[in-house]
């Protein structure tokens, strides 16, 4: 049961954005892919949702290849994402962004157990339910985006720089809930950031990519190594 | 005064009509259907039996009223989902300014198959004549025709306020609508919302196409043209992808158009278009984003 993007290459126009990137995460894993700003993180992570065509390389999720499948067929294969910025529905209260969601994924029962569920995870979001959700603060924003990606119920949840714009304390109340996410339902996630301090204390892998190129992967005891990890992002060390 | 009113009204439902169906489409696809009005032409002559003969025979337009609704009806939207199907699906992923020019296109597709099969004169039909009789409303004397035009809009804008607030298809549409890309990415079907969004406009086109044949009694393959270019600068007013706007577009227009009409002297009267254009372009000028303008973001799939 795994998610792999191998050697995968997108491009908008003539720029190459990602020219060489390999990701996997195996089922119940939390790995993060890092890297400073413009080395193609988002870039892989829309063309593994659906969202851009990548020019070469491959994407199997369980062995089956996502290639040509739409976002919304990938999201019926229990694939979610949560993009930069969350770009949740600023004009649809926070309920309608939850429904929008649960009604647009493959026709699962019990939808509304899965948002009271959710409405428990993250009770400030029930709270706000009749509200607008473009009147949310950046933190509840980034919960509600979080839980509209969950509310389709997927078994690999993509998401893009969660503590982007965030005070600490409130970016390590998601990741808290992001681990939580993992013990309770095995969920893999495929997390994103520029500072890799953020996500070595969760991530069971750490993927550096630069220039378009995932240039390392470090897992288990290489984690611990943090003067080499260092040295690679910066670009000091292979 | 009532009777302006009334006539400002009326003539307003009919462009908030035509706005709605170009705007729901808009929500969507962020391009503007150029064809829109050639729906609307096309639901006029459903009502006839296809000739060239100068003199109309009902055909359609002969059976009951609510058939005759349906009749019109289904001939609009499957016009407008055929048109999903050979031109807006195939141009998915090519930019606005293509599939513009596409809808251009396809317009003047429709005009001269219209044109070759019913021939270029107009034609006279007589459909529900008897809708046209005076009634007397508040002191003024008015026609049933523009209570039951407005009776009807609003029925209609209620029914589609309705479809958007409180169903799931309503829903995705205004997700869509807000950001396709992030709608898909949580499951939101594009050519689902799309063959929702371009149906129901041909619903709207459909209601067009037999209030103007009742108020007019006339058909020509050029009939859907002004009001497309006045259903267009009505969406433009009220603030693009916004369907509040577009009707409040559409009501506007229709007002200063009726009043320019009633209170220019008579030697001005035939500028009353460049009146309504001169006011349209004062409004763009203190409002760049129309009436009801705003937060939407023009992103497409
Ligand atoms: N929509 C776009 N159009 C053109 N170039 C883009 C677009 N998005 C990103 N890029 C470029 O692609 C490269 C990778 O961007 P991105 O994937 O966003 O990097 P990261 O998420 O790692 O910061 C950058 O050079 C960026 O400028
Ligand atoms: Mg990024």
């Amino acid at each position: 049961m795994t998610l792999a993007i191998e050697h995968l290459e997108v491009s908008y126009g003539r720029l190459a954005a990602v020219r060489d990137a390999t990701v996997t995460v195996a089922s119940g894993e939390i790995v993060a892919l890092v890297g400073p700003n413009g080395a193609g993180k988002s870039t892989t992570l829309l063309a593994a949702a659906g969202a851009l065509q990548p020019r070469g390389g491959t994407i199997t999720l369980d062995g089956a290849s996502l290639l040509g499948l739409s976002p919304e067929q990938r999201v019926r294969r229990d694939l979610a994402m949560v993009p930069e910025g969350r770009e949740i529905f600023r004009t649809l209260t926070v309920a309608e962004n939850l429904t929008v969601a649960a009604g647009a994924g493959r026709a699962k029962p019990g939808t509304a157990e899965v948002m009271d569920e959710l409405l428990a995870l993250f009770p400030i979001l029930r709270e706000r339910l009749r509200q607008p959700a473009g009147q949310l603060s950046g933190g509840e924003q980034q919960q509600l985006a979080i839980a509209r990606a969950l509310m389709t119920r997927p078994r690999y949840l993509l998401i893009d720089e969660p503590s982007l714009g965030l005070a600490p304390l409130v970016v390590k109340r998601v990741y808290e809930m992001l681990t939580e996410l993992r013990r309770r339902q095995g969920l893999a996630i495929l997390v994103v950031e520029q500072s890799m301090r953020r996500v070595l204390s969760v991530a069971d892998k750490v993927c550096v990519m630069r220039d378009g190129r995932v240039v390392a992967t470090f897992a288990g005891e290489d984690l611990s190594d943090r003067r080499r990890l260092e040295q690679v992002y910066f670009g000091l060390a292979d | 005064m009532v009777q302006t009113l009334i006539n400002a009204i009326s003539l307003g439902s009919i462009y908030a009509l035509v706005a709605l169906g170009i705007g729901l489409l808009f929500g969507v696809l962020k391009v503007i259907n150029f064809a829109h009005g050639d729906f609307i032409t096309i639901g006029a002559f459903a009502l006839i039996i296809p000739s060239s003969q100068a003199a109309a025979e009902m055909g359609i337009g002969l059976m009951p009223w609510p058939l005759v609704i349906a009749g019109v009806a289904a001939v609009v939207v499957l016009t407008a989902l055929a048109a999903e199907f050979l031109v807006f699906r195939p141009l998915r992923g090519a930019d606005s300014a293509t599939v513009m020019i596409a809808s251009f296109a396809l317009g003047y597709f429709l005009q001269s198959s219209l044109l070759l099969v019913f021939g270029s004169r107009p034609k006279s039909v007589n459909l529900w004549s008897q809708l046209n009789v005076p009634v007397v409303l508040g002191g003024a004397e008015t026609s049933l025709l523009q209570i039951i035009i407005i009776a009807a809009t609003a029925l209609l804008i209620a029914g589609l306020g309705f479809l958007m607030r409180y169903t799931s298809v309503g829903l995705a549409m205004r997700a869509a609508a807000e950001n396709f890309r992030m709608a898909r990415l949580v499951g939101v079907r594009a050519n689902l919302v799309i063959g929702a969004a371009i149906a129901l406009s041909g619903i709207l086109a459909a209601a067009v196409s037999l209030l103007i044949v009742v108020q007019t009694g006339v058909l020509s393959y050029r009939m859907g043209v002004p009001l497309m270019i006045f259903g267009f600068v009505a969406t433009v007013i009220g603030g693009m992808g916004s369907l509040l706007g577009s009707a409040v577009g559409g009501f506007a227009v229709g007002i200063v158009s009726v009043l320019a009409q009633t209170f220019l002297p008579e030697s001005a009267r035939p500028f009353r278009d460049a009146v309504v254009f001169s006011v349209v372009f004062l409004v763009l000028m203190l409002r760049p984003k129309g009436l009801i303008g705003g937060g939407q973001r023009g992103e497409r799939i």
